[in-house]
């Protein structure tokens, strides 16, 4: 068996679904950031594949570097805000920031 | 695209069509310079300079606007230029004067050094500048990120402030988790379609792929939706209009909002099926059976999102957290014109957004107003505050019957354009009751919205007040809530003016 388009697809959408998973089940603010990681890679994976077997130009290639570099500047910014968060409650959990309502 | 011929030759022509861009670019560089070398007291300086830059890009602007060259592509077809991304990007721009205009009068940002403060503001504008005219995806999701991450930290600018830290995080990991879903639907489309173009999904709608390209659609529709906070991807809005410092609430809601409805029209032109477009009768073949599918997309979220915005409200004491909901219930409003899907609804689309940020910038620098004179957004505390205050009442109250769409001033009319195009379509097609329902829908809806403003000027005007506040009221204050006095009747009386501008502006459009 050879390792082909479809293969790469599976891969990219269950990291898709982990990713989600973490994003929606994760307390911790660091622990939904990698699973935003995981969705982000899911997309690379797929835009690689596409360029690679399915001949669809270098487009996708070069949009995975962008991805690449603006997840290293979101997660620049995010974790300057967990810290500021850690600053301020004294704790990184999601749901430790719900003050606003009450 | 030929990258053989041409591209040093197109280069210069390509740059002058995106001066108002580069102008913004040397602003920011200046601004950068200027608080690194004048360290101190150079805050209100530095707001002098990021204003000027604001008008250099906008006097290039007009130049552009009233320059009767054709629409065509720049930059072998990654940016569209017509006079569509140039009303929209004068909207960014009039909203970010505004902006400042509002972050001089706050006493939330003062406090902390202002350099960065607008370095972040113009590069947020710069990137919805470049969003609103991208025809391309890699471009399109560079300026939406650039947007997102400078939007995370102006929310939680005010870091010392623990409402505002929440306010970022809940922004972050909300706009994160959207933008990274809606990479992965461009992906898909990617695959599909073979081409980042961003109308491209319209050539592959065949009976075989439909399902994945409606699906990949979806998906790219999740990241958009969360910059107009549309139901159900809405849960950060009332969170980060509460926490975030206001004039950056202001800028959200308005800016941030239309610079998402830009984007959602630059995906979804080819739905527009009575735009002039090339090659058109392909695309109506191409969109036949599935044209009525993405009306009743769009009639749903239309529908739950201003049904959903206007009752939650009702319940709302915090002002800022009731006009996140209000803010809500007007991006269902403008999604009837999604629904509706032709030039007419497009025209409405745009007219509703010169009024909205005319009122809703309004709306906050009230709320910023009574911010500094009580510390406190809760509104039961704003009793009998029209004796000490009546022309912030006077005026908050034109703002907000505008808001609501009662005749006299301008928001009815943006409102009357809105459902005049929705009855319209109703009587011109076989869906009669579709599209007529939607009308009494959102008619109903304006109905509810009428109570929860009232009621705040009830609370301002007819209750008696506790204790004095005592702080002063200002001359400056004065007129700047003239000025969105002003500009709410204008548009009123005279709306024919910015209408007609608005039908030259549509007709320009290339998808």
């Amino acid at each position: 068996m050879t390792v082909g388009l479809i293969h790469y697809l599976i891969v990219a959408a269950i990291l898709f679904v982990l990713g989600l998973i973490a994003i929606i089940s994760r307390r911790n603010a660091v622990g939904v950031l990698i699973g935003v990681e995981l969705v982000l890679n899911a997309a690379n994976l797929n835009f690689v594949a596409f360029s690679r077997y399915a001949e669809r130009g270098i487009e996708g290639q070069i949009f995975v570097i962008f991805i690449i570099l603006l997840a290293a500047c979101e997660v620049a910014v995010a974790l300057a805000i967990v810290i500021n968060l850690f600053a301020n409650l004294g704790a990184i959990d999601v749901d430790r920031a719900g003050r606003m309502k009450r | 695209m030929q990258w053989t011929s041409g591209i040093i030759e197109q280069l210069p022509r390509d740059l002058s069509t995106i001066a108002p861009e580069i102008a913004l670019v040397i602003t920011i560089l200046a601004l950068i310079l200027i608080d690194l070398l004048m360290r101190g007291e150079v805050s209100f300086s530095i707001s002098f300079f990021a204003i000027i830059g604001v008008f250099i890009s906008l006097h290039l602007l007009f130049n552009a606007f009233y320059n009767p060259a054709p629409s065509r592509t720049a930059f072998w077809g990654l940016l569209a230029v017509d006079k569509f991304t140039l009303f929209l990007k004068l909207i960014f721009l009039l909203s970010t004067f505004l902006v400042i205009l509002l972050t001089l009068q706050s006493n939330l940002i003062y406090p902390y050094r202002v350099g960065e403060y607008y370095t972040l503001l113009l590069t947020a504008t710069m990137a919805m500048c470049f969003l609103v005219s991208a025809r391309n995806f890699i471009l399109f999701y560079l300026a939406l990120e650039t947007l997102s991450i400078s939007s995370y930290v102006l929310a939680t600018y005010t870091k010392r402030d623990v409402f505002s830290t929440e306010a970022g995080l809940k922004y972050l990991i909300y706009g994160a988790a959207a933008s990274a879903v809606m990479l992965f639907g461009i992906s898909y489309l990617y695959g599909l379609t073979g081409t980042l173009d961003i109308t491209a999904w319209v050539n592959v709608l065949t009976p075989v792929t439909s399902l994945t390209v409606l699906l990949a659609l979806l998906l790219v529709f999740v990241g958009i939706a969360f910059k107009i906070s549309a139901v159900p991807f809405h849960f950060w809005a009332p969170d980060v209009y509460q926490g975030a410092p206001t004039p950056i609430t202001a800028y959200l809601s308005v800016a941030s909002k239309i610079a998402g409805f830009g984007a959602l029209f630059r995906v979804s032109l080819p739905l527009f099926t009575d735009l002039i477009i090339p090659g058109s009768k392909k695309i109506l073949l191409m969109l036949g059976p599935y044209h009525f599918q993405f009306a009743t997309f769009f009639w749903i979220i239309s529908v739950i999102t201003m049904t959903f915005g206007n009752l939650v409200a009702l319940r709302q004491n915090n002002l800022k957290r009731l006009l996140a909901y209000s803010s809500i219930a007007h991006a269902g409003y403008i999604l009837m014109g999604m629904t509706v899907l032709d030039a007419a609804a497009l025209k409405a689309m745009l007219f509703y957004f010169l009024i909205y940020m005319f009122m809703n910038i309004g709306a906050f620098y009230c709320a910023i107003v009574l911010e500094n004179k009580t510390r406190i957004g809760d509104i039961t505390h704003y009793k009998g505050i029209v004796n000490e205050y009546p022309y912030l009442v006077v005026g908050f109250g034109v703002i907000l019957f505008s808001l609501t769409g009662i005749p006299p001033f301008g928001g009815f009319i943006g409102k009357y354009l809105l459902f005049a195009a929705v009855v319209n379509k109703a009587l011109s097609t076989p869906h009669a009751m579709f599209y007529f329902s939607l009308a009494i829908i959102g008619v109903l809806n304006s109905v509810i919205s009428l109570y929860y403003y009232v009621r705040i000027l009830k609370i301002m005007v007819l209750e008696s007040p506790a204790k004095k506040i005592g702080v002063p009221w200002t001359p400056v204050e004065s007129l700047l809530i003239a000025i969105f006095v002003i500009a709410i009747f204008y548009l009123f009386v005279l709306w024919t003016q910015p209408y007609v501008l608005i039908e030259n502006v549509v007709k320009s459009i290339i998808v």
